[in-house]
């Protein structure tokens, strides 16, 4: 039988609100019914993870509702692309700092994107360093704000 | 009230803040016709480059985002056919079919004329009961404060289309999230495992973006672009309304401007529901419904006059209560409150003047939107055709760079990231957006009066005792449960008929 999105939606929340629900029985202040104190909150999303997390495993399992695919394999590899080249753009920047790191992960990113579409690459060149300086002028003069200098330079 | 004028003015007419302002304005347009993009998502997107202005800036840049992109959002539902944001769905049923007519230019004025009227009448509205309001706010004590947050959750979750367990568990996720750090009154660490970064909290900036902007952008992204339709550019001529037009339409205008505005008031609705039920009242009163869905002008005027008026509505209890109307006033309050600015009824006493400058930064807003859109009405197709592969990593970067900003701290680059992989998990389970939006937002607030409320009184039972916030908390729980009654109301009625026959 195939699992259904919603069936792991609903037993994510359900183990989510288990785990959440151990670490709240941790707390030093414990829940009186005079003064529920700092446990209430997280007792109340562990209430809501476990009962929504239930009542949408039931209604997914029960129900004879037919699910669209969320993404196909391809659009799962552009998914984690990404996410990775995310990921080393922030690693870059606490190396390199915006000015360096951020050309680069731009092209990346609109190479990535453009697939499919009618791009040329020096388009996307130029795109990725004048937006680059563009937002380093607004940033640092206008807004006066300071932007990741990376500890290379 | 009038005593204030001269700040709002010397704030409005400074240079800094007039480029502040048009830029505003033009990126929320953008923003709210794109589809895919929102102006909620440039408030968002944009709030942490304020954070070093002075207040009376960072208000008139913050609000000319929303209004633009309120503004903006009909462009895409009648260009294209697609709402460029939930406030403007009723807007596509009309709208596209007049453009299809080759009515563009007839179609868009409307829709700028109508947004024109809901935003700048509202907002006069606003300015004048706000204070009103906030009178009788004094009166509140933490109960009703606690039951007002409680409504403004469960409302939404109400209104939560397809499935109530969705929006409850989003809204779950929100009142969690918002509770990592240490808890008011009490200081008690909680789900903080010794890291100093999330000591204070999440963070609107890193928690919100991440969620919405960062993820919505790579999930789209992994789906593929689709092309957009074409656009007839060639029917965009003149203004396209005339004044008569507009006087046939008066009876519709007042009505959906009174739905907007009632709607944008109700704590956690707003836009969103407002443009649907203004629409489907215009439908029901026409002595021609049937001509809804073809290319009627009264259902373009209807759903832009309604979510344009519900600003003005859900400004009154941001102002006056510290309760947004909706997604976006729950962003700005938490923006306010970076400044130093504590919305609720004793903004008056101490900060009049800047609650003041939002009602007439708004109305300033309108007239700058409406000029912008009657001049460059003919720029609108071209709007729409900005490349997604160059719109999108640029965003992702700004996405990226406010999570620094937000603390000086790559730390929070990294935590970002971390959030946008728990929005494409909440995309792929299909959790709505806006629970969450406002459970994290209203949490501290929620739990701040709550525990104050036990700290006077020791029980629960003073919450149902006290007029006011009894009758709240039980409409909130009402609504909770609001599905299942209207299941269990529907098979009573099934079975009475069955009865009958």
């Amino acid at each position: 039988m195939k699992v259904k999105r919603d069936q792991l939606t609903g037993a994510a929340l359900f183990l989510l609100g288990i785990v959440i629900a151990i670490l709240v029985s941790q707390f030093r202040i414990g829940f009186k019914p005079g003064y529920p104190g700092p446990m209430l909150f997280p007792l109340i999303s562990v209430f809501g993870f476990i009962v929504c997390g239930a009542g949408i495993f039931l209604q997914s399992t029960f129900g004879k509702k037919e699910e669209e695919v969320f993404l196909l394999k391809e659009g799962w590899l552009r998914l984690g692309i990404s996410f990775v080249i995310l990921t080393v753009y922030v690693f870059a920047l606490s190396v390199a700092g915006f000015l360096i790191a951020t050309p680069f992960a731009l092209f990346a990113i609109s190479t990535m994107y453009a697939k499919g579409q009618t791009s040329q690459r020096k388009y996307r060149i130029i795109f990725s360093i004048g937006f680059t300086l563009l937002v380093y002028v607004i940033y640092e003069f206008a807004f006066g704000l300071r932007l990741p200098g990376g500890i290379l330079f | 009230m009038f005593e204030h004028l001269p700040y709002v003015i010397g704030q409005i007419a400074q240079p800094y803040n007039i480029v502040l302002l048009l830029v505003g304005n033009l990126v929320g347009i953008i923003f709210g016709a794109i589809p895919g993009l929102s102006g909620t998502l440039a408030v968002m997107l944009f709030m942490p480059m304020t954070f070093t202005m002075q207040a009376g800036s960072a208000i008139i840049f913050l609000l000319s985002l929303w209004i633009g992109g309120c503004s903006g959002a009909f462009i895409g539902s009648v260009l294209l056919g697609i709402p460029g944001s939930a406030s403007a769905v009723a807007t596509c049923w009309d709208g596209h079919p007049m453009a299809q007519k080759g009515q563009s230019g007839k179609a868009l004025a409307i829709g700028m004329v109508a947004s024109f009227t809901g935003t700048f009448f509202s907002s006069i509205f606003g300015a004048l009961l706000s204070e009103k309001v906030a009178d009788i706010a004094f009166m509140l004590g933490p109960w009703e404060y606690f039951a007002l947050c409680f409504i403004a959750i469960t409302m939404v979750l109400a209104i939560s289309k397809g499935n109530m367990f969705k929006g409850l568990a989003s809204a779950a996720i929100g009142i969690f999230l918002a509770t990592v750090g240490y808890s008011p009154i009490d200081a008690e660490p909680r789900f903080v495992f010794g890291n100093i970064h999330i000591m204070g909290g999440l963070g609107m900036t890193v928690v919100l973006i991440g969620i919405f902007a960062v993820s919505h952008m790579i999930v789209e992204q992994a789906k593929g672009f689709k092309q957009l339709p074409k656009v007839d550019t060639k029917s965009i001529r003149g203004f396209g309304i005339s004044l008569k037009e507009m006087k046939e339409q008066a009876g519709n205008i007042l009505r959906s401007f009174a739905i907007g505005l009632g709607i944008g008031f109700l704590p956690g609705m707003g836009s969103g529901l407002s443009n649907l039920v203004a629409y489907s009242s215009a439908r029901n009163v026409s002595r021609e419904p049937e001509t809804f869905g073809t290319g009627n002008p009264a259902g373009i005027w209807a759903p832009e006059v309604a979510n344009n008026a519900a600003i003005g509505g859900a400004m009154i209890p941001m102002a006056a209560l510290g309760i947004p109307g909706d997604a976006t006033t729950a962003l700005l309050i938490g923006a306010l409150t970076i400044h130093g600015l504590e919305m609720g009824p004793m903004v008056f006493r101490n900060s009049g003047h800047i609650v003041y400058l939002m009602f007439a930064v708004v109305i300033v807003c309108a007239i700058v939107v409406l000029l912008m859109q009657t001049v460059g009405m003919r720029l609108f197709p071209h709007v729409l055709k900005v490349p997604y592969h160059y719109m999108y990593p640029a965003l992702l970067v700004i996405s990226l760079l406010n999570g620094y900003i937000d603390s000086n701290s790559i730390y929070k680059c990294g935590m970002m990231i971390l959030f946008a992989v728990v929005g494409v998990a909440m995309s792929f389970g299909g959790l709505p957006t806006s629970p969450l939006i406002l459970a994290f937002i209203l949490e501290p607030i929620l739990e701040l009066n709550m525990l104050k409320a036990f700290q006077y009184t020791g029980t629960v039972t003073t919450f149902f005792t006290r007029p006011i916030s009894g009758i709240l908390c039980l409409l909130g729980i009402l609504s909770i449960f609001s599905p299942a009654i209207r299941i269990l109301w529907n098979r009573i009625k099934k079975m009475s008929a069955k009865s009958a026959n």
